[in-house]
């Protein structure tokens, strides 16, 4: 049984269509990559898979972990061990990182949890972003850097351990460096062997550090090819031109 | 008896010209002022004993003519209520590093009105926490302070207000400032307790680049009613002014805010802004806002904005992602609102006392 199924789903958003008859399966320990050009619909289904009230789902359904998670909220998703990274991570004053991201462990798990182990695991994690540690009592986002911001999310991600994620363009509008540091927490990610991604990217650049087993790629709605990791690399070179 | 009036009216119809407070205010003396701490450099003392030569308080005369903001009839009701004045006084050049902390602990029953004077000297800098609390969460009964501040050239003033009265209190918290050359007045506000608020807040920017800068936290729950009315008065040229205003309601609470930048001709280049931002959590609250901006000059700026609502989709969609429902997510956001003013109050046990009344009231 995959840990996730998408079955023929179909998304609108403000009444347009933009999503038609996807079909995806992603097992435990699996990492997918989404390509495809601007505007292909790659955020939608991230945003549909997590529950996003703004994405209607028109027809179709999603399993994740066997149960059908059509109707459920994004943090029932969470709780069920669903997580997204965002694109643009919003700023949230007043709150610190590392408070945000204890008490999201809290909700989660509905137990509470060692503060010195907390801060032990959490500094190990900044050191593997290459973080300042200062950043753990700055409020989450706020007066981030994008690079910073992205390096929260992929904190989050650690810290959260998720059975499935999505990242959203992580990479976009990062430097060399940035996507580096970015792609050794999603490695780091990626020791957990029971952990799926789905990689949402239109760049390349972040893959090249990373295992990939499933490429799939998006244009106008609908997936148009399905390959291995060598469908990047294909990509790569020559673009979306032949699926357009 | 008639508060915090508005300096420029609006239409009646808004109910927002002034607070009438029909209560009869009865007092019994009971909660007096606890002053904590008196680090170096700060002389502490009453008006009643400041003519016996024994301590060196300054005269405060000046002080008395500083303007509050919920006006003439509270001076009125605070000279009949209060006989006694608790004085505040930094000494010249003096940089006081620690704060002086003021509690008054009003238990059920209790019904005090107190009157402080704080006179920053030329050149010196201070810290005063003024915390109202009560130590039982129901405790009912009436708290007034009227505190007036000079801030003298190049001196600074920080003020923190916390109100952690018991859910019964009512509270009137009259504040007037006059800040001279270069000085710089800040004042942190939280109102979390009591059960009618009426916060009013008058400053006078008198000098050359005199400033102000005002941060403030509330929330209102259950039938909690806050009024506020700050008005800042720039005479000063080059005089700055930030408001920042920041709660939650929720239940059928209510809540007025007045906020007016008076731009008084002469000064010239004088820069005034204010922000509110408030978050709506029930069907049932009552929020008015009415910034004004007052303007007899020309080469002045005067700003304000206000972000009123619930919390936004996207932002409820980022914090249910990380596992928070709606109800958390708008509980950790109300928090995080009152947690940056409180960041602003460097004094950790403050911090602790509000700490632990945000954590009770969201149980």
């Amino acid at each position: 049984m995959s840990l996730l199924e998408i079955r023929e789903l179909s998304v609108s958003v403000d009444g347009s269509p933009i999503l038609k008859n996807i079909n995806l399966n992603i097992g435990k320990g699996e990492t997918h990559v989404l390509m495809g050009p601007n505007g292909a619909g790659k955020s939608t289904l991230g945003n549909a898979l997590m529950g996003n009230p703004a994405y209607e789902i028109t027809s179709g359904s999603i399993y994740f972990n066997g149960l059908d998670i059509k109707g459920e909220s994004a943090d029932k998703r969470a709780k069920a061990g669903m997580f997204m990274s965002f694109q643009n991570p919003l700023e949230v004053p007043g709150i610190s990182v590392s408070s945000f991201i204890r008490n999201a462990i809290m909700q989660q798990t509905g137990e509470k949890i060692k503060f010195s182990e907390y801060r032990k695991e959490l500094a190990a994690n900044m050191e593997i972003l290459n973080y300042d540690a200062s950043y753990k009592d700055r409020d989450l986002n706020v007066g981030f850097s994008g690079g910073e911001k992205k390096k929260a999310e992929i904190l989050q991600l650690l810290m959260l351990k998720p059975k499935f994620a999505i990242l959203d363009e992580t990479d976009s509008g990062l430097d060399v460096d940035a996507v580096r540091t970015v792609s050794a927490g999603i490695e780091e990610y990626q020791k957990n062997e029971d952990g799926a991604l789905l990689i949402i990217t239109h760049s390349t650049k972040i893959l090249e550090s990373l295992h990939v087993d499933f490429t799939h790629v998006l244009v106008k709605g609908e997936i148009v090819a399905d390959g291995d990791a060598s469908l990047v690399s294909e990509i790569n070179e020559n673009g979306f031109e032949k699926y357009i | 008896m008639r508060l915090n009036r508005l300096h420029s009216l609006t239409w009646n119809a808004l109910k927002l010209n002034e607070v009438v407070l029909e209560d009869k205010i009865t007092l019994n003396g009971s909660g007096k002022a606890m002053v904590e701490k008196i680090p170096a450099g700060v002389i502490i003392g009453n008006e009643s004993c400041s003519d016996c030569g024994g301590c060196d308080l300054k005269d405060t005369t000046a002080l008395k003519s500083i303007k509050c903001g919920m006006g003439e009839e509270a001076d009125a009701f605070f000279a009949k209520a209060s006989k006694d004045v608790l004085m505040v006084h930094a000494r010249p050049g003096r940089k006081v590093s620690e704060p002086v902390n003021i509690r008054y602990l009003m238990e059920n029953g209790d019904s005090n009105a107190d009157r402080v004077e704080i006179l920053a000297e030329e050149g010196s800098s201070i810290t005063v926490i003024m915390d109202y609390s009560s130590s039982k969460r129901e405790a009912a009964g009436f708290f007034g302070v009227q505190t007036r501040v000079k801030v003298g050239a190049h001196a600074s003033v920080h003020l923190v207000k916390v109100n952690l009265l018991g859910s019964g209190f009512m509270c009137l918290d009259d504040i007037g400032v006059a800040v001279e050359s270069e000085g710089y007045f800040d004042i942190t506000q939280m109102c979390l307790g009591g059960k009618r608020n009426i916060i009013g807040v008058a400053a006078d920017l008198t000098g050359y680049k005199a400033g102000f800068n005002g941060d403030m936290g509330y929330l209102c729950m259950g039938s909690q009613d806050l009024d506020m009315n700050y008005h800042i008065s720039h005479h000063g040229r080059k005089s700055g002014s930030e408001l920042n205003v920041k709660g939650a309601l929720r239940d059928n609470a209510r809540k007025n805010f007045r906020g007016t930048i008076d731009l008084i001709h002469g000064a010239k280049g004088a820069v005034g802004d204010e922000l509110e931002d408030v978050l709506l959590l029930s069907e049932g609250v009552i929020n008015k806002t009415l910034p004004v901006i007052l303007c007899d000059e020309d080469d002045v700026e005067g700003t304000h904005g206000a972000s009123i609502g619930r919390l936004s989709s996207d932002m409820l969609f980022y914090m249910q992602t990380r596992g928070f429902s709606k109800h958390e997510a708008e509980l950790i956001m109300t928090k995080a609102k009152l947690n940056s003013v409180r960041n602003l109050i460097g004094d950790e046990q403050t911090h602790g006392r509000i700490q632990y009344y945000l954590e009770e009231a969201f149980k």
